[in-house]
């Protein structure tokens, strides 16, 4: 069984660029192409979810040319398939094949579409399965250049050239920073292995060398992640992507920038003493920000899918404060909320595409009142506004609630309140979405956000089935999950599983295992974490329409700080690199102060 | 003297990344924008290599014999080369999309192509 | 050798600030071409040979010739 997993460990990578090739064949009609993407990618996520329970026993390591460890040295390309690495995949699959799903049915996308969503798809399994930190860097391109491509290909808008002009600036630069730090981590320990560069650095007092690499490696990922103040791009990019591909950005492309932060924050720098605690506050302190920054900015949204997309953002940084946490229980917490957003996210992006086909834009101001035509719709975005806010038993809540005891464990828990406050202001936006759309409450103009838009010039009188099937089977899968305790229990194992640097490096150099360390609980249902996801779901129900009714219309209510706030967002590359450069220096100098010398 | 040699190309490396910053900081036009990346870029390749160098190394070619000679790390070459390449790609990619915004919104400041705002 | 690395990674620090410092469109593909070239050269100096044969292809050709078309379009729209 593990020879066998071991093989189809790297056909999760080949698979999907293969497809992606086939695709790109010359005179294939329509249909055939749709029909062999969705298959492909449909077939990878099974590989993935056949591969899931087996590497969460035994991780997996597949070293690519049949190298392998050498006089003690990694020699090669390793692909390391660990509970959670597979898990991601299997995800991503899963997404992908319905956001091509999407695709096919609504007639959105162009002739390269597919193709740069399977070269996605496959990158991010690259990236996920990377055992070398410069194979995590090679793919992070790939599939950032995928990404800038397939949204400026989307000819007819007029937002999409300028926000992929400003994402692949700020990607560009957020790679070159990470590759320079895997360039200084070459220097400090000789590989490029994530294994053999934590096992080198383990124990080795710290200094500032260090520190500086760390701070790049690190904040380098944090971009690609956009964690505050590096998410300006991404919501630009967010709002003007293809609506299923607006759904896997923020489901799966920023994620993984924290599962690369969580795995080389443990796997490689973890063992250096004193590196660990000076990280973590950084990152907490950078993820409770942009779940903060984001929940803010998407309750003052005008349009959907910006809205949606700052969104996005808020979940990623609650995500990431989970990530920070660095403990077995933290990083269980992280996967459940990251699997139960991306799939609420997806179908909400679906949601608003649907919108936008029947209706022809997403504009507030524009909708009001016109709720009332596509009313599955709009009681999709009711469901979602109560599971973005942490409605049980979805995986926002469940992953809340895990976090909770992970806090406490800590003695974090004054985090906790704001997550919830953040999650709030996520649900409370979508409220206020759904109250204009129902109720008709107009939108004051205000001269502060302009949203270009694609307006469709043809307007379809009713939707597809399936195009509102396939968001109601997201968003049910996204809050029924966390019921399977199966699936709770193999999220607890594959974490304590990622957090353990001895396992990795064992796995890895082929080392003896070391002692198996127990397992979190990963019980979301305990009785106190029942209220305050009741309570989450209320606010936003209150908070929501009540903005929608008052606050907007009364400018004086909107206050001065949440006006300088969104003034920030200027959708301007310049402003967005230098926002860039001051919280990377931020970054070096925070390492460079809190890591004791020497 | 040769501890500097050592060091210098991470030096004009770093100085490189720094200066790029600054240009797309502050540049007025989509074409100096992209040059600026791709000079940003090439700082991270410099640095690579200088990673890889110590004075007096040969270049890691093995078709002859080196003579006992120490050769410069082969493995930051093939990331530097990989980079390269991925330096292109990005470049062409960008300049693509320049060309786009110049038919589209006939400017290349991009003060006035920003369409996404608040 | 030394010397001739020394003067090189300096002249590509140096060309590679005044390329920023540019801002006339003809001038900065002169420069950036320039950058390109020297680069190359460094890289040469260096001893990474494969290195200095994928950035002569890349940056003296590839980027010049993708530059000349934009520079070429934006000079025929403003005539």
């Amino acid at each position: 069984m593990v020879d066998a997993a071991e093989r189809v460990v790297p056909l999760l990578v080949v698979l999907p660029i293969m497809a992606a090739a086939v695709v790109r064949l010359p005179n294939l009609p329509g249909r055939v192409v749709a029909g062999f993407s969705i298959g492909s990618s449909a077939a990878m996520a099974g590989l993935a979810l056949w591969l899931l329970p087996i590497v969460i026993d035994t991780p997996v390591v597949h070293v690519v040319g049949g190298w392998g460890v050498r006089e003690g040295l990694v020699v090669g390309i390793s692909l390391v398939a660990d509970g959670l690495a597979v898990g991601f995949v299997a995800l991503t699959g899963v997404l992908v094949t319905t956001g091509l799903g999407y695709l096919a049915a609504s007639h959105e996308g162009h002739a390269a579409t597919d193709v740069l969503t399977l070269l996605i798809l496959a990158a991010v399994a690259g990236f996920l399965l990377a055992g070398d930190i410069f194979t995590m860097f090679v793919f992070m391109e790939l599939f950032g250049i995928a990404v800038y491509a397939v949204t400026a290909g989307k000819v007819e808008d007029p937002a999409a050239l300028p926000a992929a002009i400003n994402v692949a600036v700020i990607s560009t630069i957020g790679a070159v920073l990470f590759l320079t730090g895997v360039g200084l981590l070459y220097r400090l320990t000789g590989t490029p292995n994530i294994a053999q560069s934590g096992a080198v650095l383990t124990d080795t007092p710290p200094h500032a060398a260090l520190a500086v690499t760390t701070a790049l490696v690190l904040g380098g990922l944090a971009v690609k992640t956009g964690l505050v103040p590096f998410h300006f791009a991404h919501a630009d990019l967010h709002t003007a992507s293809w609506s299923p591909h607006a759904g896997l950005l923020g489901a799966v492309m920023l994620p993984i920038g924290l599962y690369g932060i969580g795995r080389l924050q443990i796997s490689v720098f973890g063992g250096v003493p004193g590196l660990d605690e000076a990280v973590r506050p950084v990152l907490l302190v950078a993820a409770l920000t942009t779940a903060l920054v984001g929940g803010a900015m998407a309750l003052m949204q005008d349009q959907l899918k910006r809205m949606l997309a700052f969104s996005s953002i808020s979940h990623v940084g609650i995500a990431g404060v989970a990530v920070a946490f660095g403990t077995a229980s933290g990083t269980a917490a992280a996967a459940v909320y990251v699997v139960g957003h991306g799939f609420v996210k997806v179908g909400l992006m679906l949601v608003a595409g649907v919108v936008l086909h029947r209706l022809g834009t997403l504009q507030l101001s524009e909708l009001a009142g016109r709720g009332r035509e596509v009313p599955v719709a709009v009681g999709l975005l009711t469901v979602g506004a109560a599971l973005l806010a942490g409605m049980p038993p979805s995986g926002l809540f469940a992953g809340k609630a895990v976090m909770t005891g992970a806090a406490e464990e800590l003695g974090l828990g004054w985090v906790m309140p704001l997550v919830y406050l953040a999650a709030v202001l996520t649900g409370a936006a979508v409220a206020r979405a759904v109250s204009h759309l129902w109720f008709g409450w107009p939108v004051p103009e205000d001269d502060i956000g302009i949203v270009a838009e694609h307006r469709p010039e043809e307007l379809a009188s009713r939707s597809p089935r399936v195009l509102l099937a396939l968001p109601i089977a997201l968003l049910g899968i996204g809050s029924l999950l966390p019921l399977s305790g199966s699936y709770l229990a193999g999220v607890g194992e594959a974490a304590a599983a990622a957090v353990d640097r001895e396992l990795y490096v064992a796995t890895v150099t082929g080392g003896p295992p070391p002692e198996v360390t127990a397992s979190p609980q990963v019980e979301p249902w305990t009785a106190t974490s029942i209220a305050p996801g009741v309570a989450g779901v209320v606010g936003a129900a209150v908070l929501g329409p009540w903005i929608a009714a008052r606050w907007r219309r009364e400018p004086h209510l909107l206050s001065a700080p949440a006006r300088g706030l969104r003034r920030l967002h200027t959708g301007l590359v310049n402003d967005q690199v230098t926002w860039l450069t001051v919280g990377i220096a931020g970054w070096c100098l925070w390492l460079l102060v809190t890591v004791p010398a020497g | 003297m040769s501890r500097v040699v050592e060091v210098l190309p991470m030096l004009v490396g770093l100085w490189l990344l720094l200066v790029g910053m600054y240009g797309a900081a502050t540049t007025r036009h989509l074409v100096h924008l992209v040059v600026c990346v791709s000079i940003l870029h090439s700082g991270a390749w410099l640095l690579l290599l200088g990673v890889g160098h110590r004075p007096g190394v040969t270049a890691p070619t093995l078709d002859e014999d080196v003579g006992g000679r120490v050769l410069a790390d082969p493995v930051v070459q093939a990331l530097a080369v990989t980079d390269v390449v991925v330096g292109a790609a990005v470049t062409a990619l960008l300049i693509a999309l320049t060309f786009r915004v110049k038919r589209r919104f006939g400017e290349l400041d991009p003060r006035e192509v920003h369409v996404l705002r608040g | 050798m030394m010397a001739a690395q020394v003067i090189v990674l300096v002249l590509i620090g140096t060309v590679g600030t005044l390329t920023v410092l540019t801002r006339g469109l003809v001038n900065l593909w002169l420069v950036f071409s320039l950058y390109g070239m020297l680069l190359a050269l460094g890289f040469l100096l260096l001893e990474a040979p494969d290195a200095a044969l994928a950035q002569v292809v890349v940056s003296g050709i590839v980027v010049p010739l993708l530059l000349g078309v934009v520079l070429a379009e934006v000079h025929g729209s403003e005539r």
